[in-house]
């Protein structure tokens, strides 16, 4: 597919451990092992995991912000795996990146007009006049008012901070945008009012998003498509909807499972509740086999000794990818 | 009927502070039976960790203060009377608490071994030989594997569900009468938080404790919770039993609340617009006149700003601090 925005080939991010005296490498994070998948535009790809499996990894390195240990990547059909230097100047132009905290990722000194003419500045684009002016109407879009653009960072709430965040990341029209657990700062209350917001600006600008965040529920709400990560694996990957409705892999099954539910009258007694055992392994050393196999309730001998495909098993022309030996195309009993 | 094990009453805990006296926890009643499982919800600034932290009497003074109106009974008796002493035998033994971070609460320079032994040979009077095998029976109460070598860990040798039910472990082990657990799942992974809820809802039952959980997640409270009450800027605005709370919320806050959360067991409530309260919680240095809530609220009116409402009780048990109270077709009563 020559038309898709992204296209990401068994991309890997390893961080070597440093030890010893001589800082030598005596191990490795493996982060991001080997995910591929294609981000269409007008897609919202949502891309979900417990702490630790490597969904902020991803979004980091798709931007660039960490250089790829191996694999491909093409945005907008460029190669941009290891573009270096200049190179690097379009990946970051089109892509926005909207962050978690919104106490961290504002400078306390930078003015909010600052803040979110800096990568108009970077890329010099606009006059300052022009400037001006765009970051005014850009303000209001986000739901701040325009004469807030002389205050300072601190002087906001975490929900308008978000919005100054989002301001930030829309200024220079990206293509993508890539929000890295935009929403889990902010309360409940705050929180709504940014996704529907996250959603309205996605229509206005004809956005294309990567949104990560650890909350299903959330991203179930927000995304057209679904992949779910665990141990810098993506173990399934179909649309939001499928995905929700009719998980294949015992991995999402188990997290679906653990959602809680906002309705006392859906509880389910404690016996019918089928929780994961234990703990999520250490990605600097993970199993062998299937990476899930350690927790998985329906694991086999080969599910410890061999990885498994991550296979196409959807029906009717939609895809349904999976990371699983066990899992069956429609039709089959399961 | 259950005896009641804690009785709280007009509860007001201020601050102190450059900008001038934050009152954090705002006349506050509310009881807990034996038990029974009490949701304390809100959003950051409501004053549910507060309240918490004045139930343990652990509000730091100054610059915190708890007015002398202020009544917290435990069977009876008011332990805001007692001295600091007999305080310390109270926490641990009739009340305990678990904390949101139990990286932080836990002291990182010994291990769980001692750190349970430590609440055991000082409430229990235990030896440390008794002490050490109580504290492993307790690891393996809380379903921590291994429990005799990992009594010898430090605390960042343990995964944070582990550690976080080494805490529970912990506050259990002078079987409290009253459990206050604050925010404890919110640090963790969904598939870890669905194992301690688990955990804390079996304990409860086999223990026959009460137990206040703390949170900002009405999904969690919808859960495990018996009874809910919900706080705004430092005071209940309303409580309820939880199945009548979900059912007919009466405080247009409230219902705010429960319609903002994204569901993914609800289909036919599509992908739109996510319900918002519009506007933020205020500034608690300058509280509006009035129901706090006003000038987020939907249906709010001239009266709303100027008078104060309390909370009352209505129907079934259930009480709402709110002049307009929603009736349960969600319209104006």
């Amino acid at each position: 597919m020559s038309d898709a925005l992204l296209e990401v080939k068994d991309l890997k991010k390893h961080f070597p451990i440093k030890g010893g005296v001589l800082r030598k490498t005596v191990g490795q994070v493996y982060a991001v092992d080997g995910v591929s998948f294609t981000l269409m535009p007008g897609e919202t790809l949502g891309l979900v995991g417990e702490s630790g499996c490597g969904k902020s990894t991803l979004g980091r390195t798709i931007i660039r912000l960490y250089d790829v240990t191996a694999g491909e990547m093409k945005f907008q059909g460029k190669d941009i795996a290891y573009a270096t230097g200049k190179g690097l100047l379009p990946v970051r132009r089109d892509m926005g990146m909207i962050f978690q905290d919104p106490y961290a990722s504002l400078n306390p000194r930078m003015t909010v007009a600052q803040i979110i003419e800096a990568p108009m500045e970077v890329h010099k684009k606009g006059a300052p006049a022009e400037r001006k002016d765009l970051i005014a109407e850009l303000l209001e879009v986000v739901g701040l008012r325009a004469k807030m653009a002389n205050r300072y960072p601190h002087e906001f709430s975490g929900g308008q901070r978000q919005r100054i965040g989002i301001a930030r990341a829309l200024i220079l029209q990206p293509k993508l945008v890539i929000a890295d657990e935009p929403v889990s700062a902010l309360d409940v209350s705050i929180q709504a009012q940014v996704i529907n917001l996250m959603m309205r600006l996605k229509d206005q600008f004809k956005l294309t998003y990567i949104f990560i965040a650890h909350d299903l529920a959330v991203v179930e709400h927000i995304s057209t498509t679904v992949a779910v990560m665990y141990l810098g694996h993506i173990m399934e990957k179909a649309s939001s909807k499928t995905l929700y409705a009719n998980p294949k892999h015992p991995y999402t099954r188990a997290l679906i499972e653990s959602i809680p539910i906002a309705d006392p009258r859906k509880r389910k007694p404690p016996e019918e509740k089928k929780t994961l055992r234990g703990d999520i392994p250490s990605p600097i050393t993970p199993p062998s086999g299937c990476v899930f196999h350690t927790r998985c309730p329906i694991a086999e001998e080969r599910c410890r000794v061999e990885v498994p495909a991550l296979r196409d098993l959807g029906a009717g022309g939609e895809e349904h990818w999976v990371k699983c030996h066990l899992a069956e195309p429609p039709g089959e009993t399961s | 009927m259950s005896k009641t094990v804690l009785e709280v009453e007009n509860l007001t805990t201020e601050f102190h502070v450059e900008a001038g006296v934050a009152r954090a926890v705002d006349g506050v009643s509310f009881h807990l039976k034996e038990g029974e499982t009490l949701g304390l919800v809100g959003e950051s600034g409501s004053g549910k960790s507060v309240t918490s932290l004045s139930l343990m009497r652990l509000v730091p003074e100054p610059p915190g203060r708890i007015l002398p109106s202020s009544k917290i009974r435990i069977n009876g008796r008011d332990i805001l009377k007692v001295s600091d002493r007999e305080m310390q035998k109270i926490r641990g033994d009739e009340i305990a608490m678990i904390f949101q971070d139990p990286m932080t609460a836990l002291n990182p320079v010994f291990t769980i071994g001692n750190q349970l032994s430590e609440v055991l040979r000082r409430h229990q009077g235990l030896n440390a030989q008794s002490a050490r095998k109580r504290g492993v029976e307790l690891l393996e109460t809380v379903g921590i594997p291994a429990p005799k070598k990992r009594i010898d860990n430090y605390p960042h040798q343990l995964s944070g569900g582990m550690r976080q039910r080494a805490m529970i472990a912990m506050a259990l082990s002078c079987n409290p009468k009253i459990l206050i657990a604050d925010e404890p799942t919110t640090a963790l992974d969904v598939t870890i938080q669905a194992q301690i809820l688990e955990l804390i809802n079996k304990l409860q039952k086999e223990i026959g404790m009460a137990t206040i959980l703390i949170t900002h997640d009405l999904a969690v409270v919808a859960e495990v919770c018996d009874r809910v009450a919900v706080m705004y800027c430092g005071r209940i605005v309303e409580e309820s039993d939880i199945f009548d709370l979900f059912e007919h919320p009466q405080h247009p806050y409230t219902r705010g609340l429960i319609s903002s959360i994204p569901r993914i067991d609800d289909a036919e409530k599509g992908r739109g617009e996510l319900y918002a309260i519009p506007g933020m919680v205020p500034d608690i240095h300058s509280l509006p006149d009035g129901c706090r809530f006003a000038e987020r609220c939907f249906q709010a009116e001239a009266r709303c700003r100027s008078e104060n409402p309390v909370l009352r009780e209505t129907a079934d048990g259930r009480s709402v601090s709110c002049l307009f109270p929603l009736s349960k077709d969600g319209t104006l009563r």
